[in-house]
């Protein structure tokens, strides 16, 4: 659910990586932490356990200029991908306005890509959310691995809703890739919002 | 649920106004209002030393976990959190059904106090937040445009 303040002049819209574990969500946030200019961010929260694994979530704001006249908002969340913590990532989709779902290239990772994408679109239904509802892009990321999967394949594999989404490859390692998913969903949210609003007025 | 809230510059005024009151009635030192997702709506007080953005998110975040520990034993809802420091303590509490308040105050007050204009100031937040949230999208919208 996106809020629009008009005493503060700013739009917020929440954007939630998602994906199994070890796919690379954290990375991605760690590698835009690190590019962004300090103005434009706050310091991210890492719910993490010892071994770096998130045990509830990663958490970075932003703040752009991508809306005239307001300052638009992007609370950028990762959720826990070992399968256990199902309990938890369901909690972090709670108002999500936008998904980047990263999934990891390595061959043998594959059943996990589905099953968390499976797995992604019931928790969505919780909140009576289908996957039509939500803007959403696919990465596939650790494109640097020598087992690689095609990309055809993956787009075979996940992109296979009524609506084909953009896709895009990336080594969140090296920051690659990473500023083409986020700008592509946060673009992808601000439209639907404005979408819906103008449709709203007539 | 509405797909997407808006807040008009007299209801943000009226909600930190509340806020006010309740610091200057309990002797608390910061108020945060916040909704189940850590969307922040209001800060007043002291602010120095904290990010109110980061406490709201780690707040939505312990008071929806210790809501499904609530539904896990049968319980409907905890709907006060007390975290008690040497110096600093916390007091989260539900305010309606999709907002919270996060308090932090020292000794120079009582969690008795803080507790007893928590429910007051709650009481007066939820009805304006549920106007907030009846409201369909037909706010005054105007020019919300993307930047080129
Ligand atoms: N080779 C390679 N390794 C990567 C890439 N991106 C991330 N990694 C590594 O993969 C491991 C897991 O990355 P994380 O970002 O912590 O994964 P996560 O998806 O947040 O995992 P969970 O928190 O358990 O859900 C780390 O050791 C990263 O350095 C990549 O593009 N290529
Ligand atoms: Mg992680």
């Amino acid at each position: 659910m996106s809020t629009v303040n008009f005493a503060t002049r700013e739009i917020t819209c929440k954007i939630v990586y998602y994906g199994p574990g070890l796919s690379g969500k954290t990375t991605n946030l760690l590698f835009i932490h690190k590019k962004v200019p300090a103005k434009h961010r706050s310091d991210m929260v890492s719910l993490a356990t010892d071994g770096d694994r998130t045990l509830f979530f990663d958490f970075l704001p932003l703040v752009t200029n991508a809306v005239k006249g307001f300052s638009t908002k992007f609370q950028l969340y990762t959720v826990p991908g070992q399968v256990f913590y199902n309990a938890t990532r369901k909690l972090v989709l709670q108002g999500v306005d936008g998904i980047v779902f990263v999934s990891d290239s390595a061959w043998n990772r594959m059943n996990d890509n589905h099953e968390s994408f499976v797995n992604m679109k019931e928790n969505l239904s919780e909140y009576g959310l289908t996957i039509e509802d939500v803007p959403y892009v696919l990465q596939f990321n650790k494109r640097d691995l020598p087992d690689a999967a095609p990309v055809e394949y993956m787009n075979h594999l996940l992109n296979r809703e009524k609506q084909r989404v953009p896709h895009f490859e990336s080594i969140a390692i090296r920051g690659i890739g990473v500023f083409e998913t986020l700008n592509a969903i946060s673009r992808m949210v601000l439209v639907k919002l404005i979408s819906e609003l103008s449709q709203n007025k007539e | 649920m509405p797909r997407h809230r808006f807040i008009t510059p007299d209801e943000q005024k009226q909600l930190d106004s509340i806020l006010r009151e309740l610091l200057k009635n309990s002797d608390a030192k910061t108020a945060i209002l916040l909704d189940h997702g850590g969307f922040l709506m209001s800060t007043q007080g002291f602010t120095e030393h904290i990010d109110p953005q980061t406490i709201a998110v780690l707040a939505a975040g312990a008071f929806s976990t210790t809501r499904e520990l609530a539904k896990m034993i049968g319980e409907e809802e905890f709907t006060v959190m007390f975290h008690q420091g040497r110096r600093d303590h916390i007091h989260l509490s539900a305010v309606g059904k999709d907002a919270l308040l996060v308090i932090i105050f020292e000794n120079t007050t009582t969690i008795g106090m803080v507790r007893l204009f928590a429910r007051e100031a709650a009481k007066k937040l939820a009805s304006i937040l549920r106007i907030i949230n009846q409201r369909k999208s037909e706010a005054p919208m105007g020019n919300i445009k993307l930047q080129q």
